[in-house]
């Protein structure tokens, strides 16, 4: 037995000593990238054929040009993409509704990928909201539109249009009411998603609404119509980040 | 020695250099030799209907991901290793008009291609309604695995069941399934009368009875809870604290990236760890678990780093 082979035995008895009987982790990295150095497995690629054909055929059709990447993040009280689709919920959903609304409301994790640069197709607008959600109208009393700035508080931020707003601490909500007063009115029509509407991502102020309204459309098909008629226009998709939602 | 020249290999392929063998303590290749069986984790969550690549434009994915190139991968892997198990902790549906079009039908068919062993159920998979869902198992040849949910009075009675049992070269590895609270993510129409118990009481139960009453070697815990939040509301970091007997969450619902798996010491300081690899189907987990025969010791590693150029 030489030295190097009984050093490695104490090394692996030590080790057996100190782990026994629990479990021992080695190593650290556990996720493989699926990426362009694999090649496609050829019996996948085979059952995928025919639903791909079907699909592009409707799906590749490119619907506007993006002047500029719509990312898709987390943890910012506003974003590009959010502001995006917020206003141009608001302007479709008003040419629609034939009133006024006052603000609209939608939700960062319903907003589902980025938008590249360049050719936007119907089938990534399907990618960005895949949900067969439809817009709806909620009348809410002034005392759940309190709740509402209280959850944006919290939660640091969601898509919003028609409307800028300031979150602070100092904030009370004698002061907001005071704020709403001004306005006149004592009820707010809001502009959200029917699952937003029932209270998904914890939006319970908009359950028991004064009144709901359903505009007529899908969320997602007021994307694609938006683009349609942008394109149509001559206008590219541009963003823009203009501090509707701040935090003091 | 033919173990380690196949591991040697292993790591030389799929880490296309980049790992050193000095990152593996010499003492954990002599433990693995002869004396323990290799059981090769894989996991995926949240794929979300991606059967393609994302396009070389995406702004965060370009030219990621793809149904045919992961199974591609699981096929590599599984002509080297003999015991793969692989799984899925959720979100399979809805993403791409994939989902839209054909209601999961293609993604059921793929991983059911790909030789899934277990997936289970996320809240998305309640989108096309629990009709929708059940509508589509004809397709799937693997079971869907949840403990938490109740579908006593649904027509997913009996179609779901609460955890599976596999052996690998007579190692026995219970897998079970939890699953998110629906109300306030998923609206009522679409999960019906499913109920949501305390996923917390029911996996320490089950992973208790897995371990203590079916003697498995490993327990498993394929959750779709998400990895943590900020308030205190349960998610997988809870679940590993708050249970004894999981040696391995593999989760989901939170598209978290983590490089490695997290470590936790549960409620009898032993640990669990907890996977997760984002989304979309851009990565797929692996965990190598090392299983004694006398089932007195084992430990595991997660050994394979990303493909790169030079596979």
């Amino acid at each position: 037995m030489n030295k190097l082979f009984t050093y490695l035995l104490i090394t692996t008895l030590s080790f057996l000593l100190a782990c026994s009987p629990s479990t021992k982790y080695v190593g650290k990295n556990s996720t493989i990238a699926v990426d362009s150095t694999l090649s496609d497995n050829q019996q996948t690629t085979y059952l995928i054929k025919p639903y791909k054909e079907k699909l592009d055929a409707e799906m590749n059709t490119v619907l506007v040009i993006s002047a500029e990447e719509f990312p898709k993040e987390k943890g910012k009280p506003e974003t590009k993409l959010g502001n995006l689709v917020a206003d141009l919920s608001l302007e479709i959903a008003t040419q629609l509704y034939g009133d006024s609304i006052d603000f609209c409301l939608l939700n960062f994790g319903g907003l589902r990928t980025s938008l590249p640069k360049g050719e936007i197709t119907k089938g990534k607008i399907f990618e960005l909201m895949p949900f067969e959600n439809e817009l709806v109208v909620i009348t809410i009393t002034e005392g759940k539109l309190i709740e509402l700035i209280k959850y944006l508080k919290l939660v640091g931020g969601q898509p919003i249009s028609g409307f800028e707003i300031i979150l602070s601490d100092k904030t009370t909500d004698e002061e907001l009411k005071q704020l709403f007063s001004e306005t006149g009115t004592s009820e707010f029509k809001i502009l959200t998603s029917d699952y937003l509407a029932g209270g998904g991502d914890k939006m319970n102020f908009f359950l028991n609404p004064i009144k709901t309204e359903k505009v007529g459309i899908k969320l997602r098909d007021a994307i694609i119509q938006y683009c349609i008629q942008e394109n149509a226009k001559g206008n590219q998709l541009t963003g823009k980040l203009d501090g509707r939602i701040t935090f003091e | 020695m033919s173990s380690r020249r196949q591991f040697i290999k292993q790591i030389s392929i799929a880490g296309g250099g980049l790992v050193s063998l000095q990152a593996i303590p010499f003492s954990s290749y002599a433990l693995a030799k002869d004396e323990t069986t290799k059981i090769t984790i894989l996991h995926t969550n949240d794929v979300h209907s991606h059967i393609e690549p994302f396009p070389s434009n995406d702004p965060k994915y370009p030219n990621l991901g793809g149904a045919a190139r992961r199974a591609a991968l699981i096929q590599q892997i599984r002509a080297v290793e003999k015991n793969v198990l692989l799984l899925d902790a959720g979100d399979v549906f809805q993403g791409t008009p994939y989902f839209n079009k054909y209601g999961g039908e293609i993604d059921f068919k793929l991983m059911s291609l790909m030789q899934y062993d277990a997936a289970t159920i996320g809240n998305h998979d309640f989108d096309n309604g629990i009709e929708g869902f059940k509508n589509m198992l004809p397709h799937a040849n693997f079971p869907f695995v949840n403990a938490n949910y109740n579908f006593e009075n649904t027509i997913l009675k009996g179609e779901i069941i609460p955890h599976k049992i596999f052996i690998k070269d007579n190692i026995k590895i219970g897998v079970f399934g939890v699953g998110v609270e629906l109300d306030g993510l998923v609206s009522k129409e679409l999960y019906k009368e499913t109920i949501y118990n305390d996923p917390i009481a029911i996996a320490n139960r089950k992973a208790t009875f897995l371990k203590n009453e079916e003697h498995c070697d490993l327990v498993i815990c394929l959750s779709h809870l998400g990895y943590e939040y900020k308030s205190n509301k349960v998610s997988d970091v809870v679940l590993a604290k708050a249970t004894s007997n999981i040696d391995l969450i593999i989760g989901g619902h939170t598209h978290t990236f983590l490089n490695e798996p997290t470590e936790i010491k549960n409620n009898v300081k032993k640990r669990v760890l907890i996977n997760q690899v984002g989304w979309a189907g851009i990565n797929l987990g692996r965990i190598d678990f090392h299983v004694t025969p006398n089932k007195s010791a084992n430990y595991f590693q997660s050994s394979v780093q990303a493909v790169e150029d030079n596979i």
